[in-house]
C-alpha cells in the first residue's frame, strides 16, 4: 500500500479533533485535504474523432486535425453513493490548430454557462480554448469557459505625416490602390468576422464648373488569389462655377465593411479607388490621407 | 498510528474494489480521490526570477522589475517518479507593470492551440494568470488569454453647442463635446479613436462659396502631441440654396504611448474658403468621441 508508505516517510498527516482534515507534508492540515506542495493528476492526450471521458480522468489534451467530439459521463445519481461524483473536475483544453472539439452532456443533461447563455448539451470548444467541467446534480456540468466574443487580431495604420501621400489617381476607367491602405491579419479559424475600416480624404485641383465621382472597393490577398469587394463607397466632387483659378474641393470618405467566414489564413486587405463621370477638363484627383484599421471578431 | 486508526478517525477511506480509490471524509468514493471538502495546495509569492520547483502549485509574482520564472525538465518516461505530466502550476501576475516571461526548458514547448504558435516562453502581462499543465512529449499545455482585450473605454458627446469659425480665423478651435479620457496601461496598448459629428457654412447674401474644414486630433498626457492629418471635410454652397450642411467622420490609431492617463480631442479648423462674398462662418453643431484602448 502506498498509503503506508507516505505515513513511515512522515508525510501523511490526520487532523481529527476539530475538523476531519489531512494534510500532506503538513502536521497541521487548514482545509480538507491540505497538500503543502504540487499536486498532479492523470493526464491524456487526444486525437481521434470520437473520444469518452472516464470516471479516472483529470486533464484532457485535444491535438487532433479533425473536428472531434468529447462525450461526458452520464451525470451522478444520488448523493453519497459510488455513483455520485458531483465535485469532480475535469481540465480540457484544445491544443489543436483549427479544429473544434465539441463537448457532449449525456443524454437529456445540460451544460450550464450561465449568464444569458442558454444550458445546452453540447458545447464547442474553440482552437486555443479551454473549459474546466465540474459535475453537478440534477442539474448536470457546471462549465467553465470563455463565451465573449473575442478580437483574435488587430491590426491599424498610424495616420501621421509620415503616412500621408499626395497621390494622384489613374485616369478614369483604371483602379488606384491607395498608399498607406494596405492591413494583413491573420484568419485562425472558419466563423469569425473580419471587420475593415478606411477613413480619409482627397483633393481634387479642376477647372471652374467641372464635376465627377470616385468609387472604391477592397482587395483582399491570400497568397497569389486576390478578391475584390466592389462598390464599398462612392463620392462625387464638383468644383465651383465662377473661379479663374484652380480651386481645390475636398472630397472624404468613411467606409465600414465586413467580411464573414474566411477561410484562416494571413489576409491583406487594401483600398483602391477609381475615377469616373468626370465632366470639362479635370486636372488631376489627388489622394491624400487614409486612415485603415481591420480587426477579426470571433464570438 | 495505524491504518486502523485512520479508519476510526473517519477521514481517509480506502476503497480497493473495482477502482483503487481514496476518499477524505467519505466512505465512498466516487472519484480517484474524492475530497468532500476543501482542497488547499502549496501557495508561494515570489518578488523576482523563480525556478518551479516540483513542490510548488501556486506561484504569485508581485515583483516591480520584469522577471523570469523557469519551468522543470518537462516528464521523463511514463509512468517513472520522473513522470510528472497531469501536474498543474497555477501562475499569476500581480505585479503593477512588470512582466513574468515563462521558460520552458531548453527544447521544450509550451501549446497554446488555435493560431498562437508553439513556443519556448511566453510573456505574462501584468494582472494576467496561466494554468501550465505538465503534458507528455508535447511539453506543456498553457492556458491564459492571448487575444486582444478592451482595457478601456469613453465615449462623449454630442452637445448641442455651435462652435464657430468665422471669417478669416484659421485658429483651431477645440470641440469640447469631443474630448474622451482612457489610461493606457503599458507601451504595447493601442488606442482607436472615432470622432463624428456636423455642422454648416453660412455665406451672407447667398453667394456662391466653396470651403473646408480640416480636423486635427489632439492628444494630452503623459506626452502631448497631434494628428493633423485625421480628415477634412468640403462644403458647397450654389448660389441661393441656404447655408450647407456637412458631416464628418475622423478615424485614429494611435500606437507605443507611455503608460498613463489621456485625453484625446478633436479640433477644427477654416481652411480655403472661396467665394464671392467677402465673409463666411462654418459652425461645428456637435460632435461624438469614442475612444477603444485594447492590450494583448
Amino acid at each position: 500500500m502506498n498509503i503506508k508508505t507516505l505515513f513511515w516517510a512522515g508525510t501523511l498527516f490526520l487532523s481529527a479533533q476539530a475538523y476531519s482534515q489531512i494534510g500532506i507534508t503538513t502536521p497541521s492540515p487548514s482545509s480538507t485535504l491540505d497538500i503543502r506542495g504540487s499536486v498532479e493528476g492523470n493526464y491524456r492526450e487526444i486525437t481521434g474523432a470520437n473520444n469518452f471521458l472516464a470516471a479516472d480522468d483529470y486533464h484532457v489534451s485535444f491535438s487532433g486535425t479533425g473536428s472531434s467530439n468529447l462525450t461526458l459521463p452520464a451525470k451522478s445519481t444520488t448523493d453519497n453513493t459510488v455513483t455520485d461524483f458531483r465535485g469532480r473536475k475535469y481540465y480540457i483544453k484544445n491544443n489543436s490548430t483549427s479544429s473544434d472539439l465539441t463537448l457532449n452532456a449525456a443524454g437529456g443533461q445540460i451544460l450550464r454557462i450561465g449568464g444569458i447563455t442558454p444550458n445546452s448539451a453540447s458545447f464547442i470548444l474553440k482552437p486555443g480554448k479551454s473549459a474546466i467541467l465540474t459535475a453537478g446534480n440534477t442539474n448536470g456540468w457546471d462549465i467553465d469557459v470563455d463565451v465573449n466574443g473575442q478580437i483574435l487580431d488587430l491590426e491599424a495604420v498610424l495616420t501621421n505625416a509620415s503616412a500621408v501621400s499626395t497621390q494622384d489617381l489613374p485616369a478614369p476607367g483604371t483602379y488606384g490602390e491607395l498608399a498607406f491602405s494596405p492591413v494583413t491579419v491573420t484568419v485562425p479559424s472558419s466563423n469569425t468576422k473580419v471587420l475593415l475600416s478606411f477613413n480619409g480624404f482627397m483633393v481634387v485641383f479642376s477647372s471652374s464648373g467641372t464635376y465627377g465621382k470616385v468609387r472604391f472597393r477592397i482587395a483582399q490577398k491570400i497568397g497569389s488569389t486576390t478578391t475584390y469587394y466592389n462598390d464599398v463607397d462612392l463620392l462625387n466632387w464638383v468644383v465651383m462655377n465662377g473661379v479663374s483659378t484652380l480651386t481645390p474641393y475636398i472630397p472624404d470618405y468613411a467606409i465600414l465593411y465586413t467580411i464573414p467566414n474566411l477561410a484562416p489564413g494571413t489576409y491583406r486587405f487594401s483600398l483602391e479607388a477609381v475615377r469616373e463621370d468626370e465632366s470639362g477638363n479635370v486636372n488631376k484627383v489627388t489622394h491624400v490621407v487614409v486612415c485603415p484599421r481591420a480587426e477579426v471578431y470571433l464570438k | 498510528m495505524s491504518k486502523k486508526m485512520l479508519i476510526l478517525a473517519s477521514t481517509l477511506f480506502l476503497s480497493l474494489h473495482a477502482y483503487s480509490q481514496i476518499g477524505i471524509t467519505t466512505p465512498t468514493p466516487s472519484s480517484t480521490l474524492d475530497v468532500r471538502g476543501s482542497i488547499e495546495g502549496k501557495y508561494l509569492e515570489i518578488t523576482g526570477s523563480y525556478t518551479l520547483l516540483g513542490t510548488d502549485y501556486h506561484v504569485s509574482f508581485s515583483g516591480t522589475g520584469n522577471s523570469n520564472l523557469y519551468l522543470p525538465s518537462k516528464s521523463a518516461t511514463d509512468n517513472t517518479s520522473a513522470d510528472f505530466r497531469g501536474r498543474k502550476y497555477y501562475i499569476k501576475n500581480n505585479s503593477a507593470s512588470a512582466v513574468l516571461t515563462l521558460n520552458a526548458a531548453s527544447g521544450q514547448i509550451l501549446r497554446l492551440g488555435g493560431n498562437a504558435a508553439n513556443s519556448n516562453t511566453f510573456d505574462l502581462r501584468p494582472g494576467s494568470s496561466a494554468v501550465l499543465t505538465a503534458g507528455g512529449a508535447n511539453g506543456w499545455d498553457l492556458e491564459t488569454k492571448i487575444n486582444w482585450e478592451l482595457y478601456d473605454l469613453d465615449f462623449k458627446g454630442p452637445v448641442f453647442a455651435a462652435v464657430s469659425l468665422v471669417n478669416s480665423d484659421t485658429t483651431e478651435h477645440k470641440l469640447t463635446d469631443s474630448q474622451v479620457t482612457v489610461v493606457v496601461p503599458s507601451s504595447n496598448a493601442v488606442v482607436l479613436l472615432d470622432f463624428k459629428g456636423y455642422g454648416e457654412a453660412t455665406i451672407p447674401g447667398g453667394a456662391d462659396a466653396v470651403g473646408s474644414t480640416t480636423f486635427t486630433v489632439r492628444q494630452e498626457g503623459p506626452t502631448t502631441n497631434y494628428y493633423p492629418w485625421g480628415g477634412r471635410k468640403a462644403w458647397y454652397e450654389y448660389s441661393g440654396t441656404g447655408a450647407p450642411k456637412f458631416n464628418f467622420s475622423v478615424g485614429q490609431f494611435i500606437s507605443g504611448l507611455t503608460p498613463g492617463t489621456y485625453t484625446f480631442y478633436l479640433t477644427a479648423r477654416k481652411e480655403i474658403v472661396t467665394s464671392t462674398s467677402t465673409s463666411s462662418t462654418v459652425n461645428i453643431m456637435g460632435s461624438t468621441g469614442r475612444a477603444e484602448v485594447y492590450i494583448k
